[in-house]
Order: structure tokens, then sequence, then C-alpha cells
């Protein structure tokens, strides 16, 4: 297991050096729009002197190999260099955003799981009933929606057209998150976060569920006498559910990242908005810091699903320690 | 092929003595019997089935496939002609002489935007933007993919190791923020939108093909072909890629829905193709903030891409269904 587990680690390495190169390759001048020291600078007069202040700040007149190095072992320490704009380090931006992106993320999770695996548990043991082709129509639909489309159908709906129909008396929040955050406003971000997700995990959930339902063991546990009930839920669903969690666990990570599209629809202060927001305003160094960090965390994430796997699954790691 | 021939045929060869399928039973179908003369059969020259006549059989028998591909036709035809039609009986596409918002109309089926704009013929123009951006993405990905998952399936080691180091490097950003970092590099624009999400595909289809090669090129027609002195590119492109190429059409076809999504998503934020050029994704941005007053500018232009994702989104599951072996009846 432990081998299982070093090999894994080791395999991320040069995944990370790839991902810090492509970045560090963005940071030589003229590969990205705007000149740096111009764009530092900002309103204030360039003299000379501040321009090699600058440039002895950066680097930026060091070897390329130096430079990388340097690089490197500022983001291995946390440093991941100040903002453009904000004259801030990047790495407290990340901070404060990074725990809105988080609590949007588990919330869309919690929905994920929740109705996309009821739905595929329906789906699978009901086959071919009305549920079933309820189901598959509309997780069809689900994955053809663009998601900004649909956070915006529901800000029109459940913000503008349920507040007429009411009166005025009800309708959900359509922007921001509230001060202290709560529940309600998290309510539609989080259903559009996880409106794609949730449509795959009823289709994985499904699939799964049939294949396990037409196992031998399935057919014993139903000649022992065992009730159906029994059966889909102790027998066929614990085998079915390993691939389900897999992809929920894969899809945190991602989510957990950031969601570019659903927080900028609902103005959700988030890490994704926050590299938008960056992207305009050519904000290169929160740009590339919230990349380096989303893909970490993603990595991260990525990893211990596949440890978790491994210790759930033995013939992962036994495949693994074979080769 | 046309009724009463196929009507002639049934009188004069009934099935029991038509042609027969590989595994000895009469076909039925009457794409196979159509290449079939009257007579022909005695002279022992059955049609063969290839892949492609087969899968096309089945491919027919699947409804939803074949909606999803006469929507496309339908659209790609729609949208083609607009020059001929749209002019002449609506507004055009960036002109704004009926200045101001206006529910829609007989005039102005789908109403006007906040500037005048037609949302119908805007609609219907924002079409090329999509299909030539998810047509022209795609057949980037498909290039690249087949080029590097060639490199590291066929001649494998260290290359394979690289080729797929790289991949896994594209598979660890988030898609979104990769392609917004593209264009800013890129700068946004049209052109630079294909560009950007086809460099993003290709490692998705490399590992489709990277895995067709694995279990084609030990093949022995491989090794005959290499005896006899074929040089690799004709091997890889005369024995592997026909034996390959399935799974690369579905996943290309499937792959056009998500590219016309990202394509629509990034012009959304302002990062794909620019006004005044008519796209789906930034007719939507310019609907946001009248949602309440003008819900029909969000509701169309929203509902094109959903029918046209979804179009090529069955024709692809459609595709995997009619072309997989595994799968077949």
């Amino acid at each position: 297991m432990l081998k299982y587990v070093v090999r894994r680690v080791l395999q991320m390495i040069p995944v990370f050096l790839g991902v810090t190169l492509l970045l560090f390759m963005l940071r030589i001048p003229g590969f990205l729009p705007g000149d740096p020291i111009q764009l530092i600078v900002g309103e204030r007069e360039l003299t000379p002197a501040l321009r090699k202040q600058i440039e002895e700040k950066n680097r930026l007149n060091d070897p390329l190999p130096e430079q990388y190095v340097w690089y490197v072992s500022n983001i291995v320490q946390g440093d991941l260099g100040d903002s453009y704009q904000k004259g801030r380090p990047v790495a407290d931006i990340l901070t404060d955003k990074f725990p809105n992106s988080f609590r949007l993320a588990f919330a869309a999770i919690i929905v994920e799981i929740v109705i996309g695996i009821l739905a595929g548990i329906i789906s699978a043991v009901k086959q071919y009933s009305f549920w079933d082709v309820l189901v598959t129509l509309s997780t069809s639909i689900l994955v053809s929606v663009p998601v900004f489309w649909l956070g915006l159908l529901l800000q029109m709906f459940f913000g503008i057209q349920v507040r007429e129909w009411t009166g005025g008396a009800f309708s959900l929040p359509i922007t921001g998150m509230g001060d202290p955050p709560d529940l309600v406003h998290i309510i539609l971000p989080a259903i559009t976060l996880a409106s794609v997700s949730t449509a795959y995990v009823a289709r994985i959930m499904r699939s799964q569920m049939l294949e396990a339902m037409s196992q031998d063991y399935i057919r014993t546990a139903k000649a022992k006498g065992l009730t159906e009930r029994v059966v889909v839920f102790r027998h066929a669903l614990k085998n079915a559910l390993i691939p389900v969690v897999t992809f929920i666990g894969i899809d945190l990570g991602f989510l957990m990242g950031g969601a570019i599209l659903t927080e900028s629809v609902f103005q959700w202060p988030g890490v994704g908005r926050e590299i938008y927001l960056a992207v305009l305003q050519r904000d290169w160094p929160v740009v590339m810091g919230g990349v380096i960090v989303i893909v970490l965390i993603v990595m991260l994430v990525n990893l211990i699903v596949d440890i978790s796997y491994a210790i759930l699954d033995p013939r992962i790691r036994y495949g693994g320690a074979a080769e | 092929m046309s009724a009463d021939r196929h009507h002639t045929e049934d009188e004069q060869d009934p099935a029991s003595q038509g042609p027969l399928d590989v595994e000895g039973h009469p076909i039925r179908d009457e794409a196979q019997r159509a290449p079939v003369l009257p007579g022909a059969a005695e002279v022992a020259q059955r049609p063969s089935r290839t892949l492609w006549g087969d899968a096309f059989i089945r491919l027919r028998k699947n409804k939803l496939a074949i909606a999803g591909l006469v929507w496309v036709v339908f659209v790609v035809v729609v949208t083609l002609s607009a020059d001929l039609w749209v002019p002449r009986y609506f507004a055009d596409p960036v002109s704004t002489e009926f200045a101001g918002l206006e529910s829609p109309s007989a005039d102005h089926p789908f109403g006007t935007d906040r500037i005048g704009r037609d949302v119908f013929s805007r609609v219907i123009y924002g079409a090329r933007v999509s299909l030539a951006v998810g047509i022209l993405a795609v057949s980037i990905s498909v290039l690249i993919g087949l080029i590097m998952g060639a490199l590291s399936g066929y001649y494998g080691g260290l290359l394979d190791a690289f080729v797929m180091r790289t991949a896994d490097i594209f598979f660890a950003f988030p898609y979104v923020l990769f392609a917004i970092v593209l264009l800013a590099i890129l700068g946004p624009s049209y052109r630079n939108v294909f560009i950007a999400i086809g460099i993003l595909g290709w490692p998705s289809i490399a590992r489709v093909f990277r895995s067709s090669i694995l279990s084609v090129k030990e093949n022995e027609y491989v090794d005959a072909a290499r005896a006899m002195g074929a040089s690799d590119l004709r091997i890889m492109t005369r024995h592997i890629l026909p034996n390959a190429i399935a799974p690369i059409i579905v996943y290309g076809t499937m792959s056009i829905g998500g590219a016309i999504i990202t394509e629509a998503a990034l012009s959304y934020l302002g990062m794909g193709v620019q006004p005044p050029t008519p796209s789906w994704g930034m007719m939507l941005s310019e609907a946001k903030a009248l949602m309440g007053p003008a819900p029909w500018l969000t509701i169309y232009p929203g509902f094109a891409i959903l029918t046209t994702v979804l179009a090529f989104v069955l024709m692809g599951d459609g595709l995997r269904d009619a072309l997989d072996v595994k799968m077949k009846d």
C-alpha cells in the first residue's frame, strides 16, 4: 500500500513541474499582453530608478533557468507574488476568496450526491418505467445546457417571476452571498453549479447499478429469499457506488477550484470570479497564482480519491504493485 | 432507393433465397438488398456488410440520433441560406433602425434587443459562429490528437511517457479557466476562440486513439504490412487508422457539442467572438441586464444553444451505439 502511495505521489511531480513551466513561460515579457513593468507601475510615473527596482525585485534580468528556479522555490514557499492592481500578496487575496468557493462547491456536491444518486438508483431499479425515461431524458438535456444559461433562467424564474406572482412576498436572492453568508443565497448558485455533474452522476449510477444487478451474486441473494430492498441496498448498491464516488471526488476537486461561469453569473465572491476579473484587468500574478493553487487542489483531491480507491478495491494496489 | 424496385425484388427473390449475411441469415434490410440486381444472387456476389454499412443500418433505427441529425442539418441549411431570405422578410442582424426594446411580434418573432436589433435574425446568424467554431475547433483537436496519439501509441517508450504526461498537465487544469487564460494570451477574437478550444481538446482524442492503436498494432496484418516493407506512416494511415477510427468519430461528434457550449461560455464572458458578429453567448451576456423587462433576450439564444448541442450529443450517442461492436444486436 505504501509503495502504491509513494509511486502515485512521485507521478505528480512531473505534472506539477510541467504546469509551473507553462506558467513560467507566461512571465517572460512579450508573452502576455501589456508591458509587465507598466502594469505594475500603473498610474505612477515610470522613472529609470523605479524600472530598475521592479526588474530587480522580479529578477527579470536573470538568465531564464535561474528565474525558473527562483519562481518555483517561491511557489513552494507559498509566495505567489503581488497583485499588480491591489498591491497585496496574491496568496492573501486567494485566502480571502477560497472559503467562498469551497462553500459553494460543498453545497453543489450535496445536490449532486442526493439528487444524482437517488435518480440513478430509481432509474436502474425501475428500468424502462416512466421514471427511468424521465431521468434518462432529463440527464441528456442537462448535459447540453450551458451552465450560465441555466443560472440566468433560475435567476429569471425564482428571482423575478416568482416575486411577481407572489406580489413581492417571496423570491430567492440572485446575487452575492449575504453577510454573514447564509443558506438562502447559496441555493441557486449551488443548483446551477451542480447541474451538469448531477446528470453525469445519475447516468453513471444508473449504468453501474444495472450492471451490478445482473451479477451472479445478486441472483444468489434473491434466490436466498432476501427482500428486494436488502438486495438493492446491501448487495448491489455497495459495488455500484465505487465509480460514482470516484467521479464525485474528482468533480469536487474541480468545483473547489472555483467555478468561473457560475460565480460570474451570480456575482459569487469566489476564486473563479476573482481570476476572471484579474484576466480582464491584466493582473497576471493573480491569474497565475490562482491557476497554480487550483491545479494543486485538483491534483491533491485526485490523489486522495486514488488512494481511497486503492484501499476500497485491493485489485488496484495489487495491479499497481505488479507493474 | 425507390419503392417499386424494392417491391419487384420482393417478388422475384423471396427472403429465403436472397443474399445471406455472415451467419447465414437472410438479409432483410432494404439498404443491403438494393445493390443486388435481380438474378445476381446466383453469381454468388453477395454484398459484404462493411462496418459502415452495418453501423448505418443500426443508426437508422435510433430515433433520437436521427432527430439529432435532422436538427443539425436543419440548422446548417437555415444559417447558410440566411442571406437569401432573412434580409427580405426580417431585419438585418446588425441594423438598429427599430431603436428600442420590442417584445416578440409578427415583424420580430423573437423581439428586439436594447438597441433595436432583431433577435430572430441574430439567433439565425449566430448559428454560423457556433457551428464554425464547433467544427473547426474539433478538427484541430482531432488533428493534434491523432498525431500525438499515434506518436505515443505506436512508438511507445519515452515518447509515450512524454505525450501522456503532457496530457496529464492539460487534464489538471479546469477547462474553462484554461481556455480563458489561453484567450488572454492570444487575445479574444473569432479565430482565437477555435484555436484555443482546439488546443484544449487534443488530450482526450490522443488518449482514445492511443488505446485504439495499442489494441490494434499487435495484429498480424500489421506485422504482414511491416514485413512487406511498408513505412510507419503507411502502416498507420492505411492499416491502423481505419481500424481505430470509430471511437474518434464518436468522440469527435460529441466534442462538437462541447465546443459549442465552450464558445458560448467564452463569448458570454467577453473573451470570445467580439461584436458586432452575432454570437449566442454574447447575446446572453447582453441580455443579463434586461432579464426582467425582456426575458425573450435570454430565452431564445439559450434555447438555440441547448437544441444544437443536444442534437450533437444525441448523434454522438447514436453513433456510439451503432459503431460499438459489443453492442451489436
